[in-house]
């Protein structure tokens, strides 16, 4: 028998359990404002499209930012890339189809010529190209002319300080990128054991340069021991020789007072090449300051699915509904992946995929995701993800009805493309519903623009990495944008949960990937600054829209940005500086000589010192 | 932190490690032992010990090739705790018990953590205010001996220590050797260039091991140790021999304040050498001698007094002595009827009243060790053997110094040695010391090890073998006598002893021209001989002496140097009539050693063989000139004051003259200066590896420089000679790749080249494309970096480092620079590591 008092007690303990539980519950409830977007603010920005900043002549002449292009700037490869560079890196452009084309003024030199390969006439312009070595103006030779036309010119080959054409094709086992050359550090690509053939998706057939002495590599391939032994006589074990003597893929090579870089492959033929064009101005530099979007963006597309759809195949797949799974076996996946990395979601919603069916997306569903993305800081937007043979229009009408019913005061900033045409998303954007819409998120175009305005309001982004799938070009890739522009946009499409093709598409599959490749590959450049993508519209405008000039001396050096809003980003590259202290600035180490620089004032002013000062000193020097 | 205070901390700990392992570990173990001896006897003891153990530890663990960090400490740690135990019949295991209860009780709550706590505070109060308070009675007792031997040490630290704050590097051609001997004996290799003596080399390794400081730091700064050491010898030395408490002060106030002697005499002093380390086991070896006779004949005496008095005590009668023969042996005991019957009736006490169960004829060992060690001259012998030995383990030299000063013994001493009972046991220790000098030796030599070089040549000299090549070895030094000796040159002593023996005396007549043109010959008398040929002697070793001990600029102190030895043995005639025996054995002792060691400095003039050169000879020779200037002030204090009872009145005197002799040489002029010592690399260089050990992880880095950094970092990376890699910059360069593969390659190079033992003519050199262009020396060995080839491979290497550096400007940094050094840091990525054979500019 319970007593009277012990049941009193009992009772009480427990209502004060339940109330425990209920209470945090409903205040959460209560304060979670998930009917309005918390991003709404990055929106405050004065930048529009015609704010881009476009070196003119006067600037290129002024900051000494100023390049020479032989080739087509419009050709969607070499020449896309190197337009976009020059826009992001805030640099002057001329382009000429022709070296002859060009008359280069005395007083105003560009700091480096760029050549596609394919418009030089190397009978006739290699002496041109000598005569502006001579006089100091760096070469970038974007790609390399056939192996036969390198062969029969020894001209060509001093320009490049190649020492000897040992093959004029060979497979390689894989590519090394050398330490200290893109962000990241050392990169050997090349397959184990545990890894899929698949991964290695880089070109492995080139000719087999070797380079001379005086000459740097950045990239060079990898060979077995046997096959360095074979062709060129290798000793046994000696692996120095062997290094030095592995085929060359970007390398550089000082010819008279200029530094001629050279890139045995076609990395530069899509806009993942405006790292390695960034970092070969940071090698012919002491220094290089350089504007960057610093945003980290992980989009979550196509998801929540709020309908229960592809009933019979899920259930077979996880023995339950499409709703449960998103809720109980995704979404927590999701946040744990964000959450370890510090990344804030931004989720494409899809409220539902088949729109002929019956089955309709529940408005209690979409409360719910709208809570859940409100406690995790993340963002919603709206997936254009449609059916082939399904009308975009229609889709999108229902998609607003329901929006308009659930979250009427909801502003939908961010809009996935999906599989829209760009007439069909230009249709899409004139909608009341989002034509606050500020930023169109694209899948990866190698020919685009990472980064661009739609119009004049809006911002277009590109995915640059599918977190399911990293092989060693998507990891080259990101770490050449990282280097160029601090930016990164992870994409997770979560539609083939919904629909799945094959046994790999299940989310225990694919989330270990995704979990796996992002704690993996990003760790090194954790210092940047995880967005969603309206911040990181934000930071774009801001980005494109500011121009610089830096001056240093002696330890000093002095920035002074135009078009500055609230914060700037920068990324300083040294060879073996630190910086002491900054004013109006904060800046963080990325990795050895390598800071990102956040300026909160329009003129920031930095101290240098050697990253690795002496400790001891003689009293006389005083200073260590 | 600058490279000032880091050398000042690197010579308080060198000193504080070495004063542990020399002083405080033996002082823990032998001073309640030994504490009836003298201060001055004590520290001879405990310095004498301390490096023994550590030179014959290392040899010990390197034969057996398991010498480490852990071997070296736990056979320090265990032997002393073991030693510690039997010598204070202390119960570890008692203690050990005490302790785990007592731990046992804290664990469980009986003793409180107040009340432990409270026992600590106490306990630590205790021993400090006992501490502070014997300290206090010490300096109470001895204030002006504290004194005088801190103005002493502050006197040694600023003449030898300031010049370690100047110039930073080797000042001595040989240490990069001894550098390198002593960083085999980190991998157990000992001997690794032939058969040498280690003892300085295993102290160095000893001190490095254990106390975890870099050998070449050593080499650097342990100089002020040995230095502080030998003096300190001097002083207990002196201190033992003379009456008075401040008499030897002043012999050694002379050394080391007195601008008086040559520069040879401790031009040495300031690098880290084994001679002048060996120096600190000289005078100890001589005063175990002296203290052997000196204390055996007072134990004779009473042991004498004692058996006088025995004789008077009845012995055990003889009838009361049951013997009973077992198996050849002889077992006796005691009727204890027969004896009490005896006794009673005896008129007086008996001596032994013994109850002997059994005895065996046949003493055991342990018995005979027992009375062997328990005897007063055993331990003298002992530390005798064990100081000459360890003269020999450090350094020829300080043997043959001390084996002269052992002869000027046997004379001082000769009433007594020559009696059975000292001479064999002094012969006996002698012969053991040098034994296990050299044992390790021998069985490095056993073991297929051959000799070192220099050892094989001095064994040559000494056996005369190789006369002729050390006179050509040495044609500077004859030149140079040469010259000061022409004025009388002719009909001089030295010609005709070193003629004499040629001209079968003909040059010991004198031959006259008479006015007819005919040749009278005179036949000399015999003493007309010995007086020539001392005259002779004397002369040739005036000559020396002015050229290397007291230039003629000092003629008061050259009178000094030759009037002590006179002065001396005139003090111990005048002792040994006032039956001051050992006093006046001393003074003569030190008078004949004295007169060996000048017969050894002007050997050469004298035409015997040159058994150690004058520039060496001169620095022994000073050493021990000072202690015979103290041993003459304290003899002629003594004469004069010591009758009186009253000792402060000798003691005040004899500060007096201390005072008296430094107000002499502060009003004459005479007082030192700190020497100028320059080092054979810059600065800059050590500034750099300093920082380089500091700054990288070992192993991963390579200086390529001219030599001496080679064995400075071998034991954290890697070294690239500066001739070898021109070398292949032009010859390998041209067909295949150089490269080094480290992440950093460091370029050591003097823009004005450091001065390697040959001078430069002209000015002062500087490094320039004129040199660049010249042909890379060719030859071998260190001639590459002396004079004019030093010039050209540091200005080839300048020149190739600018090219470079505009090939690779961001990977080549300059590291240091100076005006007259740059060293210059390429830093490179190891998969790809830079052909530094780049291709000429033009």
């Amino acid at each position: 028998m319970v007593s009277r008092r012990n049941f009193f007690s009992i009772t009480l303990i427990m209502l004060v359990v339940v109330f425990m539980f209920l209470v945090p519950e409903v205040i959460k409830n209560q304060v979670n404002n998930y009917g309005q977007n918390r991003y709404e603010e990055s929106t405050n920005t004065k930048f529009t499209g015609k704010s881009v900043y476009t070196a003119t002549k006067t600037d290129g002449k002024k900051s000494g930012r100023f390049v020479v292009f032989i080739g087509d700037n419009r050709d969607g490869a070499v020449g896309s890339m190197v337009s976009q560079w020059c826009l992001y890196s805030k640099r002057r452009l001329l382009s000429f189809k022709s070296l002859r084309k060009y008359q280069a003024e005395p007083k105003n030199l560009p700091e480096a010529i760029l050549i596609d390969s394919a418009y030089l006439d190397f009978d006739k312009e290699l002496s041109v190209l000598a005569t502006y070595a001579k006089v100091g103006v760096n070469l970038i030779f974007c790609n390399l002319p056939d192996v036969k036309d390198v062969s029969r010119n020894p001209k060509l080959r001093k320009l490049l300080g190649i020492n000897a054409i040992i093959d004029e094709e060979i497979k390689v086992e894989g590519i090394r990128l050398m330490d200290g050359f893109l962000l990241g550090g050392l990169k050997e690509y090349i397959l184990d054991e545990t890894m899929e053939k698949t991964q290695q998706d880089l070109d492995l057939e080139m000719p087999w340069y070797r380079i001379s002495g005086g000459a740097k590599m950045f990239m060079q391939g990898m060979m077995e021991d046997e096959v360095m032994e074979e062709y060129y006589m290798m000793p046994e074990g000696d692996v120095i020789t062997k290094n030095q003597n592995l085929p060359a893929v970007i390398w550089r090579n000082k010819y008279q007072n200029a530094m001629v870089f050279a890139v045995n492959g076609d990395y530069l033929s899509t806009n993942a090449g405006i790292g390695i064009l960034s970092a070969m101005m940071t090698e012919i530099k002491d220094y290089d300051i350089y504007p960057v979007i610093n945003a980290q963006n992980m989009v979550v597309l196509n998801f929540p699915d709020l309908a229960n759809e592809n009933e019979a195949e899920i259930m077979e797949r996880y023995s339950r509904s499409l709703p449960a799974v998103n809720r109980d076996v995704v979404w927590p996946g999701l946040v744990s992946v964000a959450q370890q990395n510090s990344y804030k979601m931004t989720c494409m919603l899809i409220p539902q995929l088949e729109y002929e069916d019956e089955l309709e997306p529940e408005g209690n569903a979409l409360v719910y995701y709208m809570k859940l993305f409100q406690e995790q800081k993340a963002e919603t937007g709206l997936s254009g993800t449609h059916k082939e043979d399904m009308d975009i229009s229609e889709k999108l009408d229902e998609d607003v009805e329901l929006l308009d019913g659930v979250v009427p005061e909801y502003s939908l900033l961010s809009f996935y493309q999906g599989n829209m045409s760009d007439e069909e998303l230009e249709e899409a954007l004139k909608r009341e519903k989002l034509s606050k819409i500020r930023t169109v998120f694209a899948d990866y175009d190698k020919t685009q623009d990472l980064v661009s305005y739609l119009g004049d309001g809006i911002i277009k982004q590109t995915g640059i990495n599918d977190g399911y799938s990293h092989k060693f070009s998507e990891n080259l890739r990101m770490m050449s944008i990282q280097t160029s522009l601090g930016y990164s946009n992870i994409q997770v499409d979560l539609k083939k949960i919904a629909f799945p093709e094959s046994d790999e598409d299940s989310w225990e599959k694919l989330s270990r990937k995704f979990a796996g490749n992002t704690r993996t590959y990003w760790r090194r450049f954790s210092k940047f600054e995880k967005t969603t993508l309206s911040e990181s519209n934000q930071h774009i405008r801001r980005f494109l829209a500011l121009d610089y000039q830096q001056q240093r001396e002696g330890n000093k050096l002095t920035l002074d940005i135009s078009n500055f809003e609230e914060e700037a980003w920068f990324i300083l590259r040294t060879h073996g500086e630190g910086i002491k202290q900054a004013t109006g600035a904060e800046f963080t180490r990325i990795e050895e000589s390598a800071y990102l620089i956040t300026a909160t004032e329009p003129k920031v002013q930095l101290e240098l010192e050697e990253e690795q000062g002496r400790y001891y000193y003689f009293e006389k020097d005083k200073q260590p | 932190m600058s490279m000032e205070v880091l050398t000042i901390l690197q010579v308080i700990w060198s000193l504080a490690s070495y004063l542990v392992m020399t002083l405080a570990l033996p002082a823990l173990l032998l001073y309640r032992k030994i504490k009836h001896l003298r201060f001055c006897e004590r520290f001879i003891a405990y310095q004498m010990a301390g490096n023994f153990y550590m030179m014959n530890l290392v040899s010990v663990l390197e034969l057996l090739h398991i010498s480490n960090r852990v071997t070296l400490t736990l056979l320090t740690i265990l032997p002393c705790a073991g030693i510690y135990v039997i010598l204070y019949k202390k119960k570890p295991m008692e203690m050990l018990q005490d302790l785990f209860e007592f731990l046992e009780r804290l664990a469980g709550g009986q003793v409180g953590t107040r009340l432990f706590l409270l026992r600590v505070r106490v306990g630590i109060w205790h021993l400090l205010k006992r501490g502070v308070r014997a300290l206090f009675s010490r300096i109470g007792r001895n204030f002006i001996d504290i004194v005088l031997v801190t103005i002493l040490t502050a006197g040694i630290c600023y003449i030898y220590g300031t010049n370690l704050l100047q110039h930073f590097g080797y000042c001595a051609s040989d240490l990069p050797v001894h550098n390198y001997w002593v960083n085999y004996l980190g991998h157990n290799k000992i001997f690794v260039a032939g058969i040498y003596p280690f003892g300085f080399h295993c102290v160095i390794y000893y001190l490095h091991e254990v106390f975890a400081i870099p050998t070449y730091v050593l080499l650097r700064v342990f100089c002020i140790v040995q230095n502080l050491m030998f003096h300190y010898a001097l002083l207990a030395f002196a201190r033992y021999c003379c009456k008075s408490k401040f008499a030897p002060y002043v012999g050694v106030y002379i050394y080391v304040f007195l601008q008086v002697f040559g520069e040879s005499t401790f031009l040495r002093f300031f690098s880290t050498l084994p001679q002048e380390f060996g120096m600190i086991f000289i005078l100890p070896s001589i005063y175990y001698l002296f203290a052997f006779f000196e204390r055996k004949k007072e134990s004779e005496e009473l042991q004498k007094k004692r058996q006088a008095e025995e004789e008077e005590l009845l012995p055990l009668s003889e009838e009361s002595i049951i013997r009973i023969e077992e198996r050849g042996i002889v077992k006796t005991s005691v009727d204890s009827q027969v004896e009490e019957v005896v006794e009673q009736a005896a008129p007086k006490r008996r001596l032994f009243k013994r109850t002997v169960e059994e005895q065996k004829i046949r003493i055991p060992l342990k018995e005979k060790i027992k009375a062997m060690t328990g005897s007063a001259g055993f331990w003298y012998l002992a530390g005798f053997a064990v100081s000459f030995g360890m003269t020999l383990s450090a350094h020829f030299y300080d043997t043959m110094i001390a084996g002269l000063l052992c002869i000027g013994i046997a004379c001082g001493y000769s009433f007594r040695l020559f009696r059975p009972k000292y001479l064999g046991k002094v012969m006996l220790t002698g012969i053991i010391s040098i034994f296990i000098a050299i044992l390790p030796m021998l069985i490095a030599f056993a073991m297929g090890t051959p000799l070192q070089g220099s050892l094989g040549w001095g064994m040559k000299v000494i056996s005369g073998e190789n006369k002729e090549d050390f006179v050509q070895a040495a044609p500077v030094q004859n030149q140079e006598s040469a010259g000061d000796t022409s004025a009388n040159a002719e009909g001089s002593a030295g010609t005709d002893l070193s003629e004499g023996g040629q001209q079968t005396g003909g040059a010991q007549n004198r031959t006259e021209t008479m006015s007819d043109g005919s040749f009278v010959v005179h036949q000399k008398s015999l003493p007309e001989k010995v007086i020539s040929k001392l005259k002779t002697a004397v002369e040739a070793f005036w000559n020396v002496m002015s050229v290397y001990i007291i230039l003629d600029s000092y003629p008061i102190f050259q009178i000094f140097l030759v009037g002590s030895m006179v002065l001396l043995a005139l003090l111990s005639l005048i002792f040994f009539l006032v039956r001051q025996t050992d006093y006046a054995a001393r003074c003569l002792s030190l008078s004949a050693g004295m007169v060996a060691l000048s017969i050894l400095q002007a050997s050469d003039k004298l035409g015997l063989p040159t058994l150690m050169d004058e520039t060496r000879t001169c620095i022994f020779y000073v050493y021990v000139l000072v202690a015979t200037w103290s041993l003459c002030v304290d003899g002629v204090l003594q004469l004069t004051f010591g009758w009186f009872k009253k000792k402060w009145i000798l003691n005040t005197v004899s500060l007096v003259a201390l005072a008296a002799v430094a107000v002499y040489g502060d009003q004459a002029g005479l007082m030192r200066t700190p020497r100028d010592t320059p080092a054979l690399q810059t600065n800059e260089a050590i500034l750099c590896l300093t920082n380089i050990l500091h700054d990288n992880k070992d192993f991963t880095w390579t200086i390529c420089s001219a030599n001496d950094e080679l064995r400075m970092g071998e034991d954290y990376g890697y070294h690239h000679e500066v001739h070898t890699f021109l070398r292949d910059l032009e010859r390998k360069g041209r067909t295949h790749s150089v490269t080094i593969p480290t992440s950093k390659v460091y370029f050591f190079i003097e823009k004005i080249p450091v001065m390697y033992g040959q001078a430069y003519r002209g000015g002062e050199p500087e490094i320039s494309a004129v040199f660049a262009d010249e042909p890379l020396p060719v030859g071998a060995g260190i001639s590459m970096y002396q004079g004019i080839n030093r010039l050209i491979e540091m200005s080839k290497l300048y020149e190739w480092a600018q090219d470079f550096a505009e090939l690779y400007p961001n990977d080549v940094k300059i590291y240091y620079e100076s005006d007259n050094f740059v060293c210059y840091c390429v830093e490179q990525d190891l998969y790809r590591p830079f052909n530094f054979a780049i291709e000429d500019k033009d």
